[in-house]
């Protein structure tokens, strides 16, 4: 009886919406409609941002902000320390997340990629003395993914091990040739949770996830041969979190956090005679390269939640290592931070609430920096609630950037001393919750500073500028059988603000919804985004050119009957169902007066409209 | 219970990767070349094995090198052209008298010559026409009578432009002439006694990646390559194959069979950049003292990323007057 059911249905969190830190949220039951198996798919579905694949390389973007300058965390811990490493996000499993968070200017103690936030949060372990759930998902693409979790629980110590295998179909070129656009991808999971609560106040908690993937691009045939070039990756990753909690007093904490992120990338070009079935491996450094990082981080925190006054005060070391090529051209390829930080709120009364926080940031690389935040509540937590928040963060240049030499940086030369990319962000928004109802509008603007740029000799100088400006209003209503969160939004965007200064809009809408039809044990979930037509701008050898993407639609669909007590699920999707998988997108070149068509650029949004059969089962 | 095991393994294989396909076994490319002496040169394009004809034009005497990395001057070696460095360089101070000094030699073009026929070059900073630059004798016969004249490089031009001076050996204010590198051919062409570039003299470098054609050499240093007999009992007309090196890079491989040479053997192969390699194809039986197909030598071509093994397959006909090879060429 081991594979053939599954899941279990973890007790999903109500969100108590007076409570919420986040602007977004998906939560378990959207991640199972969409079937959304890795993060990287999850982007796509997440309000705000859009997913596309070019040239192989997958784009995450916030209009012109991208993915590397925004943190994601997994139970409070980044997942890739400061983003700028080209992480792939198809190797954070969503098999164990019971939510993703958007976070728009969060008040927290961080000073990198801080402006912006994506938070993963698992499964919380269950009280329960033993516990297994299994999980299997098919596609009509032949995908298969599945999981096995098993818990174990006491008064003092609670631990599981989850196992997953994830498989993923290829997707082909659109010329019907061999050639793949989107690889298919294996991937073998390990996460382990551990919790010890050693006496009443102290609490150590350790979590680690491992992942080994393998990823098969092919390569056409070439032409007068019967021979092929793929390319293979092979990624390994071991993260390694945890915390030692103090409570010193009834409002004190003293907490200690570390992590260990280990992880590689090894590509290799296969030459195949698909003849003789002879075969040869190379690296080839033309493309994409072998890429290895150690990161490391350590903080120290102690923290104050009495009334009216409450503050954090800490520190916080990091250091990232390139593992794979430790030199080049003798320079260390390695940096530290030290961050100082501290964060108070005062709370007068029950009208307002001011947050102030600073951070003291310094980088071996590139100096010292002070980052400061400010936050103003007005009638917190009322029912009406104004809230303006001012933030200061810095994300680092990509690592490619600072280091690699030019043939991976499209032709430009690094340069060590690159500043940090700073990032100065208002936010103004009003929410109102009452009874089931939870409604919050805002407006976001987003100023970038220091883009890496290529200079008059090639060479990356800091001088880029883009600025973003957002108006969005997204509510949610939640009853006993039913959640509904739709969410709307109008984003202005202008990626050259230092040189072309031209703005364009585009909007955004967003419907999530889960349904329980009362007395027949169904349910019924959507996910669906709408983006419309989005322009960026971007510039060449002083030339600016437009590119516009048209818009896209994602939309998908599950019907799930439950037995046993809620233990056993049966779910059938229908995974994007509008969208095809190829756009093809207008490129201009923009002129003193007009702008002239000058291509077209293919890219790939997704994979195309599938079926899908999920079978859960849980042991409680 | 079994059945749910039947069900659970289906279901675990249909998410794998899927095996390589199998392909039956491509064909080489035969391409059949007859070659006559001195009527043509054959330009072989391998991406669709083709060949393209040229009536060879030999009213020249200097080609000029158009690559952007390289300044190369070489005589025509299709005909009999000498030439010596009188290692003078006052042009004006230099007249017949000259020849009693010496007489001028044939210009010898090794088989991976990548030198140029008029000695090395110096730094080319300086602008003034009496340049610093030895005087060449260049020595021809057209049909009526020996030729003798004077050639100086004077310097070049932002870098893609030859400058320099010529004329017949007792006139003491020589013709300054300019070449400028053309990226859409190899070579340009120069006739000194007409005192003009040759065009279309060669097919554009876009057209072919090497060309079967002959040239003159000394018989006594290349004994081992069949030749065909000109008027000078020392010169012979060698069958060459030459280069589009801006494209390609060769190895001449003598030890592995045809049929064993594949994409995997010729990755790891030690590829040079060569201009023209004499006599490979051909052979001399020594018993028959006939022109045979050489079996040992088979070209390996590689451009960009795609390699070719190429063979002498069939040869027929008993001397270059009325040849006619099958090159046999494989895609690797």
């Amino acid at each position: 009886m081991l594979l053939f059911v599954f899941t279990f249905t973890y007790l999903s969190q109500e969100v108590q919406a007076q409570n919420n830190e986040h602007t977004f949220l998906l939560s378990f039951e959207d991640i199972q409609t969409a079937n959304l198996q890795n993060l990287e798919e999850a982007m796509a579905i997440i309000p705000f941002f859009n997913r596309y694949t070019e040239q192989g390389n997958t784009i995450i973007t916030y209009g012109t902000i991208g993915i590397q300058t925004i943190a994601i965390y997994k139970d409070g811990f980044p997942v890739a320390l400061d983003q700028n490493i080209n992480y792939n996000l198809k190797t954070i499993p969503l098999w164990d997340i019971e939510r993703i968070e958007v976070r728009l200017t969060p008040m927290n103690t961080s000073s990198k990629n801080s402006s912006i936030t994506i938070h993963m949060f698992s499964h919380k372990i269950p009280k329960k003395p033993i516990w297994s759930n299994v999980n299997v998902t098919n596609t009509s693409l032949n995908d298969l993914h599945s999981s096995v979790s098993v818990g174990l629980s006491n008064v003092k110590h609670s631990g599981q091990i989850g196992l997953s295998r994830s498989f993923t179909r290829e997707l082909y070129d659109q010329t019907g040739l061999r050639s793949t656009v989107i690889g298919a991808f294996e991937r073998y999971d390990i996460n382990l949770k551990y919790t010890y609560k050693i006496l009443p106040g102290i609490t150590l908690h350790v979590q680690s996830d491992h992942s080994s993937m393998k990823t098969q691009n092919k390569g056409d045939i070439i032409l007068g041969t019967s021979r092929v070039s793929d390319s293979h990756q092979d990624f390994k990753k071991n993260n390694l979190w945890g915390y030692l909690q103090l409570k010193a007093s009834k409002n004190h904490t003293i907490q200690l956090d570390g992590m260990i992120h280990r992880f590689n990338n090894d590509v290799k070009d296969i030459d195949k005679d698909l003849h003789t079935g002879q075969q040869t491996t190379s690296e080839n450094f033309d493309r994409i390269p072998s890429i290895g990082y150690d990161q490391g981080l350590i903080k120290l925190s102690i923290s104050s939640q009495s009334k009216p006054l409450q503050y954090t005060f800490g520190i916080e070391l990091s250091h990232t290592r390139d593992n794979k090529y430790p030199f080049i051209n003798a320079v260390s390829t390695s940096y530290n931070d030290y961050d100082a930080f501290g964060l108070i709120s005062y709370q007068y009364k029950k009208t307002v609430l001011l947050s102030g926080g600073i951070n003291l940031w310094h980088n071996n690389l590139s100096g010292s920096y002070l980052l400061p935040k400010f936050q103003i509540k007005i009638a917190p937590k009322k029912v009406l609630e104004l809230n303006f928040t001012s933030h200061s963060s810095v994300s680092y240049a990509p690592f490619t950037q600072l280091f690699y030499p030019s043939f991976l940086n499209n032709g430009s030369n690094n340069n060590i001393l690159l500043k940090p990319i700073k990032k100065q962000v208002n936010h103004a928004h009003i929410s109102f919750h009452q009874g089931n109802i939870w409604v919050n509008s805002g407006m976001l603007l987003i100023n970038q500073n220091n883009i890496p740029q290529v200079g008059n000799n090639k060479t990356l100088i800091s001088k880029g500028k883009t600025s973003n400006f957002t108006t969005y209003a997204t509510m949610q209503f939640s009853l006993n059988n039913i959640t509904i969160r739709p969410s709307a939004m109008m984003h202005a965007v202008n990626h050259l603000r230092d040189s072309g200064n031209l703005t364009f809009f585009y909007p955004e809408l967003n419907l999530n919804a889960f349904i329980k039809i009362p007395h027949t044990k169904m349910a019924f979930g959507i996910t669906s985004k709408f983006l419309g037509k989005m322009t960026k701008s971007f510039i060449v050898d002083n030339e600016i050119y437009l590119s516009e993407q048209k818009r896209i639609r994602y939309v998908s669909l599950r019907l799930q009957r439950s037995f046993m007590d809620n233990k056993f699920n049966i779910s059938l999707g229908l995974n994007n169902v509008f969208q095809s998988s190829f756009l093809s997108n207008d490129i201009f070149q923009l002129n003193d007066i007009d702008k002239t068509r000058i291509g077209n650029q293919n890219i790939i949004c997704g994979y195309p409209k599938s079926f899908t059969i999920k079978l859960s089962y849980s042991s409680f | 219970m079994s059945k749910y095991i039947h069900i659970s393994f289906i279901l675990l294989c249909l998410g794998c990767f899927r095996p390589d396909e199998y392909l039956p076994k491509i064909d080489s490319q035969k391409l059949n070349t007859s070659i006559e002496l001195s009527q043509a040169n054959y330009y072989i394009q391998l991406d669709y094995p083709s060949t393209l004809n040229r009536n060879p034009n030999l009213k020249w005497q200097l080609k000029f090198e158009n690559s952007s990395h390289e300044w190369g001057i070489y005589t025509n070696s299709a005909t009999p052209i000498k030439i010596w460095n009188t290692q003078l360089n006052r042009y004006d101070k230099i007249d017949s008298n000259i020849l009693n000094q010496g007489i001028p030699k044939y210009d010898r073009i090794l088989p991976n010559a990548m030198q140029s026929a008029i000695g090395q070059w110096g730094d080319f900073s300086f602008l003034t026409p009496e340049s610093f630059k030895d005087v060449y004798i260049i020595s021809w016969n057209d049909d009526t009578s020996n030729q003798y004249y004077k050639f100086q490089l004077l310097d070049v031009l932002i870098d893609k432009t030859y400058r320099f001076k010529y004329g017949p050996l007792n006139e003491k204010e020589g013709e300054i002439s300019e070449i400028t590198k053309d990226p859409n051919f190899l070579y340009s062409y120069f006739n000194l006694s007409e005192k003009k570039s040759i065009s279309f003299v060669e097919y554009p470098i876009n057209l072919w990646d090497f060309q079967l054609h002959y040239q003159i050499d000394s018989i006594s240093k290349n004994s081992k390559i069949p030749y065909s007999l000109t008027q000078n009992r020392d010169l012979g007309l060698f069958p060459m194959v030459s280069f589009n090196h801006q494209k390609v890079t060769v190895y001449l491989d003598t030890l592995t069979a045809f049929e064993d040479i594949n994409y995997f053997h010729a990755k790891n192969l030690p590829f040079y950049e060569a201009k023209h390699i004499r006599g490979v194809f051909f052979d001399w039986d020594p018993i028959l003292n006939l022109i045979r197909k050489n079996p040992k030598h088979q070209l390996i071509i590689k451009k960009e990323d795609n390699y070719f093994a190429i063979r002498a397959l069939t040869l027929e006909g008993k001397d270059f007057d009325n040849l006619s090879i099958e090159l046999e060429i494989k895609k690797l």
